[in-house]
């Protein structure tokens, strides 16, 4: 394969993923426009559009903060101002579903495409390349991923699982989103601590098994380090007032033996 | 495991998600509820599948050269290395970066050490560079290092693949001519050889006529003569003899400073390797000792190919061997353990198996009683009550640093880490469990000597100091010239006849102990052996003047300094690169070096010369057929051929 070849590939790659970007911005432009208010659709547009082109890192997070922004303008709006034209709240609709699929996809393809064109790895500052200049430290080692190595197949598996997610949320939020009051607190509150625990215990649960699973494969070595990193918690004093007379006696030792 | 991607956007969904929850915002909720799912069931299935992949990966490794696949190497060739990762597993890694370390005694001329894309059961991941070995030595590969991360870069995993090979670099064959015939007056070996001995054989050179006996060959009748002489003449050639050459290579840390490759003791090698060969197209016989401080290895003179490669596969592994000061500071070592752990075990640095309380290095921080200070000796009586007042000043500023400063030393804290996650790993690896822990965290001689290990084994070069705070050399391994005095006596008594014997060592700095090395050679020489003696110069130091330099340079100086020889001037310093600038307390130090080692040559010239042994200067740019003319030279003299 020639240099301009692997260039291209390289560039096709990266602009599948800038085309999901820009699919994934219109479907949220579009799912937001049917109740939204047009001029915070177009700041999000416009924001998101900035964040593909300027291959800024922090663009799916502004994205996120912006659609934030924009959906408590809106229930401010809903409920101070009583402004007829925008949804009530506690009621999912399709528009939010494919509100949060282009959510999804825009978050995921940016990334994806920030693996492409800045690094994939995060970067180690001892790697450097070049020489440096004046006061100026060579250049940080950067990986990215080929380009080349974007296929076919997984563009077709990134669209086809988006859906999935939504449909694992609204699920979630099924459950979640029922009104409870326990313990005399408000369903708000309920909510949010219902999501700590599940969350929470979840993850803790769920790496207390992993971790179980990787002793059981660990590697003999490792098993000894285990071990002994256990002994040395438990007579760690012990052990330290005896190797420090120890090496003081040796030093000791030394001196006298030297010339 | 979470990058520092994976861990914003992580706490960017929960408060979204918190925020949602809040204010009772359901398509908020829902946005965060997909991000959080899809965050969760990523991590989840990243964790699983490199639980099911880690165990079923392989390393498979090859090392060609244009004729094929190899078991050993050749200095001074370039060889292609591949090494595949392959996966045995049923899932696809999305995503893994791996990388070769290369040797540091290789050098990559062309491909890349890296490669990176999706692993998948009949799609393995290949490595392929091509390598130069400038030196000979053993080279080790530990395996491959393995990134596994997902497409958008949130998960991370390091991971070695271990699949330690060790290789051979042999000497280089040389283009080395055989030796030129020399007549030989003894002769006790009864091979064939290639130096004339004057004795009837069945040599090609005429010896003498003498009148034909029955059972002569007729093909020797001398028919010219015979017609002359009016009776039958017979011819008598000469004998056709080999001469015994051993070879004694100092092996011990002297020779090894500078990284394995790039020292003195590869320079020696190459010089014995080139030597062996030649005395092995000459049909001569070649012996080999390698000795160091505490043993002595000894292979009996032979010939033959077979002989010689077991000589060079003797010498690949003496010139892979690295030095090890027994006082060097710990902290120095620190680093590059550290960083040397953290590429090829990194499983052994997690904080599950090997943590390191936090709050240890401040409760607990290693007191001044155990560490080293330099001595300090007074050199007449009058110091005596100043050095007892800096040896009092000295252990004040320890007890107090070490009790009170070094808690709330960033650095400290860093090095006290270090320390204890490696000696666990060095504990666990050289077998010292379960007290080797605390006694490697405590005792600062044995930490250096098993981090100089660790870093040995696996070819990290170790900057090491040459002179400790006296200006004493720490190099000088004067233990071994005992085991040279009783390997070399060895061989004289074992000798049959005439033989050389080339003493590859450094001697610079045993000014005091050359007496017992003298006295054998003495021994040597009174049994009418030859001896000589080559010298390894060190890396970057200017050659010492020949003769006419010194003598001109003597009669330029004789007027400033009197009846001193002239030594070192700055001129022919600067001149021969000796150094760079003696203005800077760094060109300074250089030439203080410089002007130690020429004075140590020079002394050893001289003790030698009193013998009648010619000592040699062997630098990188020596050429090995120098030293085989210098070699043939001096037998030529010897046996009165010149």
């Amino acid at each position: 394969m020639t240099a301009n070849e692997a260039t291209s590939d390289s560039r096709s790659g990266i602009r599948q993923y800038q085309m999901l970007c820009l699919l994934a911005l219109g479907v949220i432009f579009l799912a937001d426009l049917q109740d939204g208010v047009l001029l915070l659709s177009l700041l999000v547009l416009l924001v998101g559009f900035f964040g593909v082109l300027s291959r800024l890192r922090l663009g799916p997070i502004l994205l996120l903060v912006l659609v934030a922004a924009e959906q408590l303008a809106r229930q401010f709006a809903w409920r101070r101002l009583q402004l007829p034209y925008v949804a009530p709240l506690q009621r999912i609709a399709l528009n939010d579903l494919v509100l949060a699929i282009g959510v999804l996809g825009f978050v995921l393809a940016h990334y994806r495409m920030q693996g492409l064109m800045l690094n994939i790895v995060p970067r180690d500052p001892r790697l450097r390349v070049g020489p440096g200049r004046w006061f100026r430290r060579p250049k940080v080692l950067t990986h990215r991923r080929p380009g080349g190595l974007v296929t076919p197949v997984e563009i077709g598996w990134f669209i086809l699982c988006l859906p999935l997610w939504v449909l694992v949320a609204q699920l979630l939020w099924a459950w979640l989103g029922l009104p409870r009051v326990i313990v005399g607190l408000a369903p708000g509150p309920v909510r949010i601590i219902l999501a700590a625990w599940v969350v929470g215990v979840g993850i803790l649960l769920t790496t207390a098994l992993l971790n179980l699973w990787r002793r059981r494969q660990s590697h003999p070595e490792v098993a000894a380090l285990f071990l002994q990193d256990v002994l040395w918690k438990e007579t760690r004093r012990e052990q330290r007032r005896l190797n420090r007379w120890l090496a003081w006696s040796r030093l000791k030792r030394d001196r006298r033996e030297e010339p | 495991m979470l990058t520092p991607r994976g861990w914003l956007f992580f706490v960017a969904v929960l408060g979204l998600l918190g925020l949602a929850l809040a204010v009772g915002n359901s398509l908020l909720a829902l946005v965060g509820l997909t991000l959080l799912s899809w965050f969760l069931a990523s991590w989840l299935f990243f964790v699983v599948r490199l639980r099911l992949v880690l165990p079923r990966l392989s390393v498979e490794r090859e090392i060609r050269d244009p004729s094929g696949p190899v078991d050993s190497l050749w200095a001074g060739q370039t060889f292609s290395i591949s090494a595949q990762l392959r996966s045995e597993s049923f899932l696809v890694l999305p995503y893994a970066r791996i990388e070769d370390r290369v040797p540091p005694v290789l050098e990559r001329t062309s491909g890349n050490n890296r490669n990176a894309g999706p692993l998948a059961p009949k799609q393995p991941l290949e490595v392929s560079y091509a390598v130069s070995c400038p030196s000979p030595g053993r080279i080790r590969f530990d395996g491959l290092s393995v990134q596994i991360t997902d497409l958008q870069g949130f998960f991370l995993h390091h991971h070695f693949v271990r699949n330690v090979t060790s290789y051979r670099v042999l000497p280089a064959l040389t283009d080395a001519r055989g030796q030129i015939p020399a007549v030989k007056r003894h002769n006790l070996l009864p091979l064939l050889g290639h130096h004339p001995h004057r004795r009837p054989g069945t040599g090609s050179e005429l010896l003498d006529l003498r009148d034909y006996l029955p059972g002569d060959p007729p093909k020797t009748i001398a028919w010219k003569a015979s017609a002359r002489r009016g009776r039958l003449m017979t011819k008598e050639f000469d004998s056709e003899v080999p001469i015994r050459c051993t070879l004694f290579v100092d092996t011990s840390n002297s020779v090894r400073i500078g990284g394995a490759g790039n020292n003195a003791l590869a320079r020696i090698v190459n010089i014995v390797a080139a030597v062996a060969q030649a005395n092995t197209a000459g049909r001569d016989l070649t012996g080999l000792c390698q000795f160091d401080d505490r043993q002595v290895h000894y292979v009996r003179p032979g010939r033959g190919q077979r002989h010689l490669i077991h000589l060079f596969q003797l010498l690949a592994d003496a010139a892979g061997l690295s030095a090890s000061a027994a006082q060097f500071s710990v902290s120095s070592l620190f680093p590059l353990a550290y960083g040397l752990a953290q590429e090829i075990y990194p499983e052994y640095l997690s904080r599950e198996v090997n943590a390191m309380p936090w709050w240890l290095a401040w409760w607990a921080p290693q007191p001044a009683y155990t560490i080293r200070r330099p001595p300090l000796v007074a050199r007449s009586w009058w110091a005596f009550p100043w050095v007892w007042l800096r040896r009092l000043t000295r252990r004040i500023y320890l007890t107090f640093n070490q009790a009170l400063f070094v808690r709330f030393s960033r650095r400290h804290h860093r090095h006290y880490r270090w320390r204890k996650q490696l000696a666990a790993i060095l504990s666990v690896r050289y077998s010292l469990a379960p007290g080797g822990l605390a006694s490697l965290l405590e005792d600062d001689h044995l930490c250096s000597q098993y981090l100089q290990r660790f870093l040995n084994d696996h070819q990290v070069p170790i900057p090491m100091p040459l002179y400790d705070i006296h200006g004493r050399y720490l190099f000088a391994s004067p233990g071994k010239v005992e085991v040279l005095t009783k390997a070399f006596l060895r061989a004289v008594a074992r000798g049959r006849d005439n033989e050389l014997f080339v003493i590859l060592a450094d001697l610079l700095e045993l000014g005091d102990h050359l007496g017992k090395i003298m006295a054998a050679v003495k021994v040597a020489l009174a049994r009418h052996h030859q001896v000589m003696i080559v010298c390894p110069w060190p890396v970057g130091i200017a050659l010492p003047r020949t003769r006419r330099q010194e003598s001109g340079i003597r009669g330029q100086e004789s007027g400033i300094r009197g009846h001193e020889p002239a030594l070192i001037s700055d001129s022919w310093l600067l001149a021969s690169g000796g150094f760079s600038d003696s203005a800077t307390v760094q060109g300074l130090l250089q030439r203080t070096e410089i002007v130690r080692f020429q004075r140590a040559y020079h002394h050893l010239r001289r003790s030698f010369a009193r013998l009648r042994v010619p000592v040699l200067c062997a630098k990188s740019d020596d050429s090995v057929p120098l030293i085989l003319n210098r070699l043939e030279r001096l037998r030529i003299l010897e046996r009165g051929m010149a």
